[in-house]
C-alpha cells in the first residue's frame, strides 16, 4: 500500500489472519486449520466502493465478518477512520460499530419471520438509543422505507409477505439506520434474479450519492462488481492476488488467476468471439494451502520461483497491486 | 428441413395448490431439432423447470400437465403407457439438474450410481459395465476415474458431482440432454470447464440439448437459439444473435439491459431496471402478463392473449407493439 494513502483510508486492514480449526477425522485428536483468510491487507477510501472477487471458499465472506468483528481475528490491524478498531472495548467497541453495517446474501434468513419490518429496522434504533420516543423511532424507520423504495404501510408487515427484491430493501434500511459510514455487502444480489438485481444495484448506488457511504460490495459475479466498483479486489484461498481501479483490470488483468476469472464470464453478446482461458483443475483445500504462490498448480504460466516463494502483494503502477511473479 | 426431434405444442402444466391453480407452464410451444442448443432462459417461475420436468412426465404432484402435446422423435410423450415411457427416459431423453448434491444417492459411490445406469440402459454384464462406467468418466473429464468410480459424492467438489450427473445423463446415449440450470451452483472458472465439456460432447455425441438458465450470457456463448419464457409462457423465440441483436419484446429487451456489462468507456450510471416483479402465477394480469411492468403497453395489450406472432423467419415474439418490427 503507498504510504501517503494510508491516512486517508476510512478503512485499513493489515496483515489480518483467521484461521478456524477442524477435526479432520472423527477419530484422530489433531486439529488441523482453515486457513480461511491469510494475511490480507487493503484500504478503502471514503466515498469509494471497493469490490471483492472471488470463488467460493476464498475467504471473502469471512473477510467480511472479521471486518465487522462479527469474527474475532486471530492476527493483524483493523484502522477504521483512524482508530484501532481491534483494540475497542465496551462504549468505544459500539460507538465504532454503529458507523459499520452489513448487508447479508439471504434476505430470507437475515430477517426475523417473527418481527415486523418496521420492527427490524428500528431494533437497532433503539439499541443505540438513537431516538427520544417511540413516535419519533416510527418517523425515522417510515423515512428509512421510503428511501429503500419500499411503501410506509411495510412497517407493519412480516417478512414472508415480501418478495425476495423487497425483503432486500429491508436488510438495507436496516443497515442505514444508524447512519454508517461504511456498509460491508456480503453477496447482497446473487439470491435475485436478474430484474430485480438490476433494482437493487441502482438502490445502493443511488444511497451510495444520497449519503456519501463507503462500500466493501463482495460478489462472485465479476459483471455486477466492475458496474458498482471504483476499483476490484480478487482474492484466492485465502490470500489478495490482485487490486485494480475496475477499468484498469478489466482492461488488463495482470494476475493469471484474474485473467481467468474474466475469461470465465459469459458475455450476454454473441458478437464477441473471445479467447478462453481455461484454467484446470479447482482451488485446493484451504487445509493444506500449495506452497508458494497458492494459484500455481493450475497456474499456464508457472515458472521456477512460483513454488517454493510467495508473491507478495507490490505496486504495479496506476494505483495497482499485485502478488505474483510475472510483474 | 428435417423434422424436429422434439415437438412441444400447447403444454399446459398447472398446480393444483389448496391457494389456487398456479399455471406454471401455460401454453408453451417449441421445437428443437437435432444437434441443436435451444436455451430456455427466464426468471424463477416462469416456468422453464416445469417444463423439462413436463417432457420426461416427472411433475411432481399436486402438479399436473392438463393440455398440449409432446411429440419426441414422433411420438406423443403424454400418450405412452409407462413402460414405452422408461424406455424414453434416460435412454433418449436424459436430465441433469442444478444441485448434484441433492441429486445424487449420498450412501452409495459415484461409481455404483452411474453403474446402475449403465446397466439399466445398455445390455452388458456387470464387469463390462463397470469398464463402460470408467470410460464415461474419462468422458466427462473425471481425473483418474478408477480412484473416483469408488468415490462417495461428498467426498467430490461440485464441479466433479456435476461431471458424474452427466456421465450419468450419457450413459444411455440420449438424443437429447435436458439440462437445467447444470452450472449455477458451480463457481465461473468451474462453470466454464463444464459448459467447455458440454459443447464438446454435444459434438462428439451429435445430442440436442434444452438448456435451462436465467443468464444470458451463458446463452450468448452456448446457444443456437433461445425461447424467453415470462409467467408461464414463451414470449420471445429467435436465433440466438438475432435475438440479442434486435430483440422485439420489451421483457427481452428488459432483461439484456439489466444485465450489468463489462463497460470499456465511461460508466453508465443506472442499470435500466425492470419496474416491479413478476406476477403471482395464482392472480395473473388480464391479457398480456408483462403488461403491467411494460414500458410500452398500450390499452390493447389487456385483451391480447399473448400468441406468438413472426416477425421475420425464425423470429417470434409475443408482442403487438414490438420493438425492431419486421420489414
Amino acid at each position: 500500500m503507498l504510504k501517503e494513502n494510508i491516512d486517508n483510508n476510512l478503512l485499513e486492514v493489515r496483515n489480518l489472519k483467521k484461521y478456524f480449526p477442524v477435526q479432520t477425522s472423527f477419530f484422530s485428536s489433531s486439529r488441523e486449520l482453515v486457513h480461511a483468510v491469510d494475511g490480507v491487507s487493503f484500504g478503502i477510501k471514503p466515498g469509494e466502493t471497493l469490490g471483492l472477487a472471488g470463488e467460493s471458499g476464498c475467504g471473502k465472506s469471512t473477510l467480511a465478518r472479521l471486518i465487522l468483528r462479527l469474527v474475532e481475528p486471530d492476527s493483524g490491524e483493523i484502522i477504521f477512520a483512524g482508530e484501532d478498531f481491534l483494540k475497542k472495548r465496551g462504549q468505544e467497541l459500539r460507538r465504532l460499530r454503529r458507523k459499520i453495517q452489513i448487508v447479508f446474501q439471504d434476505p430470507q434468513s437475515s430477517l426475523n419471520p417473527r418481527m415486523k419490518a418496521g420492527e427490524i429496522i428500528s431494533e437497532p434504533i433503539q439499541i443505540h438509543s438513537l431516538a427520544p420516543s417511540r413516535a419519533a423511532r416510527k418517523e425515522i424507520v417510515i423515512e428509512l422505507l421510503r428511501q429503500v423504495g419500499l411503501p410506509p404501510d411495510s412497517y407493519s408487515r412480516y417478512p414472508h409477505e415480501f418478495s425476495g427484491g423487497q425483503r432486500q430493501r429491508i436488510g438495507i434500511a436496516r443497515a442505514l439506520a444508524l447512519n454508517p459510514e461504511l456498509i460491508v455487502a456480503d453477496e447482497p444480489v446473487s439470491s435475485l434474479d436478474v430484474s430485480i438485481q438490476a433494482q437493487i444495484l441502482n438502490l445502493f448506488s443511488d444511497l451510495k450519492t444520497r449519503k456519501n457511504l463507503t462500500y466493501l460490495f463482495i460478489s462472485h459475479d465479476l459483471r455486477v462488481l466492475s458496474w458498482i466498483s471504483d476499483r476490484i479486489a480478487v482474492m484466492y484461498l485465502g490470500e489478495m492476488t490482485e487490486i485494480a481501479p475496475t477499468q484498469e483490470l478489466i482492461n488488463k488483468p495482470l494476475h493469471p488467476y484474474t485473467q481467468a476469472l474474466f475469461a470465465a464470464v459469459p458475455i450476454p453478446d454473441p458478437a464477441t468471439q473471445r479467447k478462453k482461458l481455461l484454467v484446470p483443475g479447482e482451488p485446493p483445500s484451504p487445509i493444506h494451502p500449495p506452497s508458494g504462490c497458492r494459484f500455481h498448480p493450475r497456474c499456464p504460466f508457472v515458472f521456477a520461483p512460483c513454488k517454493d516463494t510467495p508473491p507478495p502483494l507490490k505496486p504495479a503502477g496506476n494505483d495497482r497491486l499485485v502478488s505474483c511473479h510475472l510483474y | 428441413m428435417t423434422n424436429p426431434l422434439l415437438k412441444v405444442d400447447n403444454l399446459q402444466t398447472h398446480f393444483f395448490t389448496p391457494e389456487g391453480v398456479i399455471r406454471a407452464a401455460d401454453g408453451i410451444s417449441f421445437e428443437l431439432f437435432p444437434g441443436e442448443t435451444l436455451g430456455l432462459v427466464g426468471e424463477s417461475g416462469s416456468g422453464k423447470t416445469v417444463t423439462a420436468l413436463s417432457i420426461l412426465r416427472l411433475v411432481p404432484p399436486p402438479g399436473r400437465i392438463v393440455g398440449g402435446r409432446i411429440e419426441f422423435a414422433g411420438r406423443d410423450i403424454l400418450q405412452l403407457n409407462p413402460s414405452e415411457l422408461r424406455k424414453i427416459r434416460g435412454d433418449r431423453i436424459a436430465m441433469v439438474f442444478q444441485e448434484p448434491m441433492s441429486a445424487l444417492n449420498p450412501v452409495l459411490t459415484v461409481g455404483n450410481q452411474v453403474l446402475e445406469s449403465v446397466l439399466l440402459h445398455q445390455k452388458t454384464s456387470r464387469r463390462e459395465g463397470r469398464d463402460k462406467t470408467v470410460e464415461l468418466f474419462k468422458l466427462v473429464g473425471i481425473p483418474s476415474p478408477e480412484m473416483r468410480f469408488k468415490a462417495y459424492p461428498h467426498q467430490l467438489s461440485g464441479g466433479m458431482r456435476q461431471r458424474v450427473m452427466l456421465a450419468m445423463a450419457l450413459a444411455g446415449k440420449p438424443d437429447l440432454l435436458l439440462a437445467d440450470e447444470p452450472t449455477t451452483a458451480l463457481d465461473v472458472t468451474i462453470q466454464a470447464q463444464v459448459l467447455n465439456l458440454l459443447d464438446e460432447l454435444k459434438k462428439t455425441l451429435g445430442m440436442a440439448v434444452l438448456f435451462i438458465t436465467h443468464d444470458l450470457g451463458i446463452i450468448a456463448e452456448h446457444a443456437d437459439r433461445v425461447a424467453i419464457c415470462y409467467a408461464g409462457k414463451i414470449v420471445e423465440m429467435a436465433p440466438v444473435r438475432e435475438l440479442f441483436s434486435r430483440p422485439a419484446h420489451p421483457y427481452a429487451q428488459g432483461l439484456l439491459n439489466s444485465i450489468p456489462k463489462f463497460s470499456s468507456g465511461k460508466k453508465d450510471l443506472k442499470l435500466t431496471a425492470l419496474p416491479g416483479t413478476v406476477p403471482d402465477l395464482k392472480h395473473l394480469p388480464p391479457g398480456c402478463r408483462f403488461e403491467p411492468r411494460c414500458p410500452r403497453s398500450r390499452p390493447a395489450c389487456r385483451e391480447y392473449d399473448g400468441e406468438l406472432k413472426t416477425m421475420r423467419a425464425g423470429h417470434l415474439a409475443a408482442c403487438i407493439n414490438p420493438l425492431n418490427p419486421g420489414e
